[in-house]
């Protein structure tokens, strides 16, 4: 394994720093969060225009063909800067079920206005007191001739709010527990008797609770193969984890940055605190557990573009381990800045929920060990 | 050669002149350090083949090897359980001399280094100079065309095995520390000096103080000039901290805590490679060592590509050895008292008697106790981390 990027692979990265550093400050972050919407369209649509929609679909759907690697750099940066804009879950999430999974005629409808912007997608699976595994679904519908009925209940669907469509895991076979029989269903989000309460969550993004009541779907809108969703889910959430384990990166690399700042500025004792030893050996293995992380956030991005064998092992390490560092970085992050650490005011806080949320999502730490516990033994 | 041939022309190799003998050697190893005679006959084998070292450049007696095969001939040593090679004459003099020594200090001392007919080691700390090196005293006070130094260095490892020292030595009182140091080269045999054992936890010798009374040594022995021994001291000390895989090391570790937790049971009797909190917490280590495995990936991607490790090899020193350290305290975990038995003769080669615990066991608790080692020496973790944060950070 040697990673070498390419000129494009290389002038996406610094297309995407430095348009969003010139472009996406903290304090403009701060109002887009604070809005009704904590969405800018505005931004949306440059993402679009600047490629970065495109950017991981096949030529034929009006991509650039790109794979992990391209999903990873432009995760990481989206990280650095705590953009709050839904590209995990509209193109990582949505857009790939729809272009690895959907009909053509969906393709058209849907692909093209995501990529040019003009489709927010949400992801619905986890259900009340069942939220750690895919396969803890219960959530049944009845399909009868060329369609399907809708009913049940979704909860925390992240980027609810501002959904145009929802895919909705659900099962059309089998009982809870159980991979096989889940189907993924794609559902206008305006349809009949789909209802949902729209709430921000902590990290500055938006979800909601969606209820489903005789929604009436054609069976068209059946990605995959019914009854196999996991088959169809599985790559796609394995770059999904990449991509949230490079968001994870680039926020602790700006905690390191804006610890080893402060420390420096900060006076205390007639001295700046970073002369102390207690603290530059902290902020030292702050260091290390980043590069830990990013060494493994490289190899995975590289072994799922080259669908090497060890891919899921690899990725199972990156969560685990991002989740214990981002903890550690964020955490001291915090302890370092003092009192100021834990306020709204500071960016340190706010980078702090979003590594938190995202340790929250698709597996904790103790799971992914356990994976990849399970797949070393193998 | 493509990496794959190349992989099977070393085990070809390893494969008939690895006897049984040097094999255990490597097997019983409980630190860094083989048993001497098993590592010096292995020494000369190698010798013979002309891959003695192959991180040298060719024209002083490397292999013209790449990187990768460098790093491949290195796992499959390791491996098959070769025993390690000094590293003090090898992977630190040798490359510091090629870069630093006159051609008649090149000429004499790199044969006798390869061909084994010098064992070097290393006198850098004492007993009042230890991560604070440049607070050394050991004097060396010119008269006429030598020197007569006075003083003591210790932790000098395999001194007892030793017919060569080289030494970082006092010749200035005046101005910073580090102005007045010299590095010279000293026969073990010069009158005057006196090798003291230390006996580890383990109950047996690697480090020993040197003692140094009135002893004459020629200024021709010097490397690079009077009071330059600084620099030449931190080129070494690179090559002492940077090169290490400890991949390699992490996975024979690894490979053994998974031969004990399929052989030895938890309380409830079930076998510990079925204990789920003994497997969440090897795995949590397992993850740091895959970590690091990739992070060693990236810096031999650097290397590759011209560049320089940097302070990623500060990173690797301690992510390495407090990983090492992490897999020695699964092991005793899992062996309770069967790791207890105080057997030291059959740690040696060539024991033949009864063994009084599983094979797997024996080694365990020494190699427990001699790796608290591995954070102290070559640059303690403490000053690995003053080194990332005044470095790297920039603090």
């Amino acid at each position: 394994m040697y990673i070498e990027f390419s000129e494009e692979q290389r002038m996406l990265k610094e297309s995407a720093e430095k348009y969003l550093n010139e472009n996406y400050e903290f304090e403009a972050r701060q109002k887009i969060v604070k809005s009704d919407s904590n969405y800018c369209s505005t931004q949306w649509q440059t993402f679009a225009d600047l490629g970065w929609l495109a950017m991981t679909f096949a030529e034929e759907a009006g991509g650039f063909g790109g794979g992990a690697l391209e999903t990873m750099l432009l995760s990481e940066q989206l990280g650095v800067n705590l953009v709050v804009e839904p590209y995990f879950e509209t193109v990582v999430f949505g857009g790939q079920l729809i272009s690895a999974g959907a009909s053509d005629e969906i393709k058209s409808r849907y692909l093209d206005a995501l990529i040019s912007g003009h489709c927010q997608v949400a992801f619905a699976w986890s259900e009340t007191k069942h939220h750690h595994a895919m396969s803890d679904v219960a959530m049944a519908a009845s399909v009868s001739g060329d369609s399907i009925l809708v009913n049940g209940s979704k909860t925390v669907v992240l980027n609810g709010a501002a959904a145009d469509v929802v895919l909705v895991l659900l099962r059309t076979a089998g009982e809870r527990g159980q991979s096989d029989g889940l189907s993924l269903v794609l559902v206008d989000a305006d349809a009949e008797g789909c209802v949902r309460r729209s709430y921000k969550t902590y990290d500055g993004r938006n979800a909601a609770e969606f209820s489903f009541s005789n929604v009436n779907v054609p069976l068209a809108n059946v990605l995959g193969v019914q009854g196999s969703a996991m088959e169809l889910l599985a790559p796609v959430v394995h770059r999904g984890i990449l991509s949230l384990c490079a968001e994870a990166v680039g926020a602790m690399s700006a905690l390191v940055d804006a610890t080893v700042d402060y420390t420096k500025q900060r006076k205390q004792f007639g001295r700046s605190i970073s002369q102390f030893q207690v603290l530059r050996h902290r902020m030292a293995d702050m260091f290390i557990a980043l590069e830990l992380c990013r060494s493994l956030m490289l190899a995975t991005a590289w072994k799922l573009d080259h669908n090497d064998a060890d891919a899921e092992l690899t990725l199972a390490a990156l969560k685990a381990k991002v989740a214990s560092a981002g903890k550690f970085i964020a955490h001291n992050a915090i302890q370092l800045h003092g009192g100021i650490g834990t306020t709204d005011e500071l960016k340190i806080g706010h980078y702090f929920k979003r590594i938190a949320a995202i340790n929250s999502q698709f597996g904790s730490r103790d799971f992914h060990l356990a994976r990849f516990a399970q797949l070393s033994q193998k | 050669m493509n990496d794959n041939n190349f992989r099977a022309e070393v085990r070809a190799f390893l494969q008939e002149e690895l006897t049984p003998e040097l094999k255990r050697a490597g097997e019983l190893m409980t630190s860094v350090f083989a048993d001497f005679d098993a590592t010096m006959a292995w020494h000369r084998k190698l010798y013979q083949k002309g891959w003695v070292a192959p991180d040298w450049p060719e024209a002083y007696g490397g292999t013209g090897w790449t990187l990768n095969q460098r790093y491949i001939f290195q796992e499959e040593c390791k491996l098959s359980n070769a025993p390690a090679l000094l590293p003090m004459g090898l992977q630190m003099l040798g490359p510091m001399l090629i870069h630093y020594g006159s051609d008649e200090q090149k000429a004499h001392y790199l044969p006798r280094l390869l061909s084994g007919e010098d064992v070097w080691c290393q006198g850098y700390s004492e007993p009042g100079a230890g991560s604070d090196l440049a607070s050394l005293s050991t004097s060396a006070v010119r008269d006429g065309d030598d020197y007569l130094i006075n003083g003591s260095k210790i932790w000098t490892s395999y001194a007892q095995h030793s017919n060569k020292i080289f030494c970082l030595v006092r010749t200035s009182k005046e101005g910073a520390p580090q102005a007045g140091i010299s590095f010279i080269l000293v026969d073990m045999d010069t009158d005057g000096i006196t090798v003291e054992p230390i006996v580890g936890l383990d109950g047996r010798v690697e480090q020993c103080q040197v003692f140094f009374d009135g002893v004459r040594v020629p200024v021709a022995n010097l490397v690079g000039e009077e009071n330059q021994g600084w620099e030449v001291a931190k080129y070494l000390l690179e090559f002492e901290r940077g090169g290490h895989n400890f991949t390699i090391d992490h996975k024979k570790q690894m490979a053994k805590i998974r031969k004990q937790a399929s052989e030895e049971y938890d309380a409830d009797g079930y076998l510990w490679r079925d204990n789920p909190v003994f497997n969440a917490r090897f795995a949590e280590v397992a993850v740091d060592a895959l970590a690091l495995e990739y992070t060693e990936l990236r810096i031999k991607g650097a290397l590759n590509a011209g560049g320089n490790p940097g302070a990623l090899s500060s990173l690797c020193k301690i992510v390495g050895t407090e990983t090492g350290q992490r897999f020695n305290e699964i092991s005793m975990d899992i062996l309770g008292p069967q790791a207890l038995p105080f057997q030291i003769a059959a740690l040696e080669p060539d024991f033949e008697g009864e063994l009084i615990v599983a094979d797997y066991a024996l080694s365990c608790m020494p190699e427990y106790i001699n790796n608290r080692a591995a954070t102290i020496y070559g640059g303690s973790a403490e000053i690995q981390r003053d080194i990332i944060a005044k470095r790297v950070l920039g603090l």
